[in-house]
């Protein structure tokens, strides 16, 4: 343990930022996928955007003298984006939770693979007969 | 005293990120008055886009020496803002312009409600603006809050009506926004710190094939091409694009999604320029055939009229990927891509929007029973025929000149020596074959024999504009040569 201390004491923040970086976006991505709860898989999402940040820290870090002021403005504000993105995220699922009691994705649009093979036999033997389509049964809610 | 037009195009490219977004700002301010200040804002954005492209052309050969490039506040490139106006970005900002005027126009009829109003119109020209502005900018960062402001306004369109599906819809599309946008903000990430620059220009004057910028394509690309719907990262698409409102869902099939393919291209003809190899290439050709044939499939069997539509944006753009590995055997192939791409915009909108009218008049868009309503509205189904005989590529559309000028590249490789070349031929041509299956299952049922009903009253607008929308769309082959001519002028491309 002593020996691990010592080496990320031995990292320079250019190296260590970046690797922790990357590890976090990986982390994120994996919840995100992972999870099935809207608000866990949120904070997936910004667990990936502290990763990104962290990347651009140590790329400010970077080199000799003082860090880059560019990369921590482009840091702020991505922050500044990242938090707006989440408070309109969280919004919608609480409006999502409202609607269906359940804080989780449906399953893709309805009546998307409803049958379609009835539309020209329907069409045809409406011509002669009393079997006239419905003209208000589509109406329903 | 009258001046060369390369000196106004400079303070006219800075002024129409200007307009678009103050034409925004104060629609948001004064709710109670949006649509009045979106339509003559709308007219007024239009009228400027048509007045910088006919700048840009008089101008003529010295813009293909070098771009238009603006820098905000007179900060030059390493530390200020560049906009950057060329011929790619031109020609996508007039097809923006003709969609979105046409969209506005159609929300005049399609949205009523006094509240619904106050909503719609500021985040639908917020959406409008950030478009300008991803069209414009220069800058890898900046095109990061460009996809940003896109992405949000686009998403709460998605989830205007309020209904469950539509919030469902809009929480997927946003959570796959974002994770697009973080992947592509990786690698600009990753290219500022190899290069500490964020300027397109000055990052492609110094990119070559290391191992950041290959960790940098990838992220990037995989992010675009998530946002994009491009093959296998599509599936999102069909549950956000089916259920949002007619006049979004054309915005979102016909510009949104042509905006991230716009940045995928863009990054492609100039930072990752040195990555493409023909191996490369020809997966990306491989993904385009599947795409090809698995959203035609989809769309084959799909019972609703929007979810065809919506899977048919997923077949056409494999149209753009199967130009991939065109493009680098013949590198001026890129061109005809991108007038696919407008035309496909064009026509994919105005089907929305007819689809929009009949769902609307019928109260639903399952194609089982809008038979009766088909028939009673021949006006919006000859739109929607016209939209779909262009999706097709039959002669004389903006879709044959396309689908032409596409095959003419893929048999210009078989000539070059490349076997696989006749793949590319093959799914071109046979994707013209699915599209007029399946834009025909959606105009069928109005030649069926039966009663008509004419349904629910519809504004003149919703029955107009869809039809000179389709129009536009299969007339566009006659701008074919102006549009391949803008093209040229862009700097760097071959």
């Amino acid at each position: 343990m002593n020996g691990l201390a010592e080496l990320a004491h031995t990292l320079a923040p250019g190296l260590l930022y970046p690797t922790g970086g990357a590890i976090l976006f990986a982390m994120g991505l994996y919840g995100l996928i992972r999870r099935h709860h809207l608000v866990l898989r949120i904070l997936a999402l910004n667990i990936m955007g502290s990763g990104v940040f962290m990347v651009l820290l140590g790329v400010a870090a970077r080199g000799e003298g003082p860090p880059d002021p560019v990369a921590q403005a482009l840091t702020l504000t991505g922050i500044v984006v990242a938090v707006s993105a989440t408070a309109f995220a969280l919004a919608l699922v609480v409006h999502l939770t409202r609607l269906t009691g359940h804080a989780v994705m449906l399953p893709g649009p309805p009546d998307d693979d409803a049958p379609v093979e009835d539309i020209s036999r329907e069409e045809h033997h409406a011509d002669g007969g009393p079997a006239a389509p419905h003209p208000d049964q589509d109406r329903n809610p | 005293m009258i001046e060369a037009p390369e000196t106004w195009l400079p303070t006219a490219i800075a002024g129409l990120v200007g307009l678009s977004l103050a034409v925004a700002v104060v629609a948001t301010a004064w709710p109670r008055q949006a649509h009045r200040i979106g339509l003559f804002g709308a007219l007024a954005v239009f009228a400027w886009v048509l007045g910088l492209s006919a700048l840009f052309v008089a101008a003529g050969p010295e813009a293909e020496a070098a771009a238009t490039r603006v820098a905000l506040g007179g900060w030059e490139a390493p530390l200020g803002l560049m906009l950057h106006l060329d011929g790619l970005s031109m020609t996508l900002l007039v097809l923006t312009a003709i969609v979105a005027l046409a969209t506005s126009l159609y929300s005049l009829g399609y949205i009523h409600d006094r509240i619904e109003r106050r909503q719609f119109w500021p985040l639908w020209l917020w959406l409008w603006a950030g478009l300008n502005m991803l069209f414009l900018s220069g800058d890898a960062f900046n095109l990061y809050i460009t996809l940003e402001v896109v992405s949000l306004s686009a998403v709460a369109l998605v989830a205007f009506t309020g209904t469950a599906a539509a919030v469902s819809g809009a929480v997927r599309y946003l959570l796959i926004n974002i994770l697009g946008s973080l992947s592509f903000l990786m690698g600009v990430v990753l290219l500022f710190g190899e290069h500490g620059v964020l300027d397109l220009v000055l990052l492609e004057a110094r990119s070559e094939a290391g191992p950041t910028e290959r960790m940098a394509a990838v992220l990037m690309t995989a992010g675009l091409m998530l946002k994009a719907a491009l093959f296998p990262l599509h599936v999102w698409l069909a549950p956000a694009h089916g259920s949002a409102p007619a006049p979004v869902s054309a915005v979102l099939s016909g510009l949104v999604v042509t905006g991230s393919f716009y940045l995928l291209l863009r990054l492609w003809m100039g930072v990752f320029a040195p990555l493409a190899t023909p191996a490369f290439g020809i997966l990306i050709g491989l993904l385009g055939v599947a795409a090809l044939i698995w959203g035609s499939a989809q769309a084959l069997r799909a019972g609703r009229l929007k979810s065809i539509v919506a899977y048919s944006t997923v077949a056409q753009f494999g149209y753009l990927l199967v130009a991939f590995p065109l493009m680098l055997v013949d590198p001026d192939a890129w061109r005809v891509v991108v007038f696919f791409a407008v035309v496909h915009a064009l026509a994919k909108a105005s089907v929305f929007l007819a689809a929009g009218t009949l769902q609307h008049a019928a109260g639903h868009d399952r194609l089982a029973e809008l038979g009766g309503v088909l028939r009673a509205r021949p006006r919006t189904v000859f739109a929607l025929g016209l939209a779909g005989v262009s999706l097709m590529g039959l002669p004389f559309t903006g879709g044959f000149i396309a689908k032409y000028l596409l095959l003419e590249a893929g048999l210009g490789t078989i000539l070059a020596g490349s076997v696989i070349g006749v793949l590319w031929v093959v799914a071109i041509a046979g994707g013209g074959l699915l599209a007029a299956a399946y834009v025909l299952r959606m105009v069928a049922p109005a030649f069926h024999r039966g009663p008509e009903r004419a349904g629910e009253a519809v504004s003149p607008w919703m029955d107009w504009v869809p039809l000179g929308l389709a129009t536009v769309a299969a007339l566009a082959g006659f701008a074919g040569t102006l549009t391949l001519h803008t093209l040229t002028l862009t700097p760097g491309a071959p």
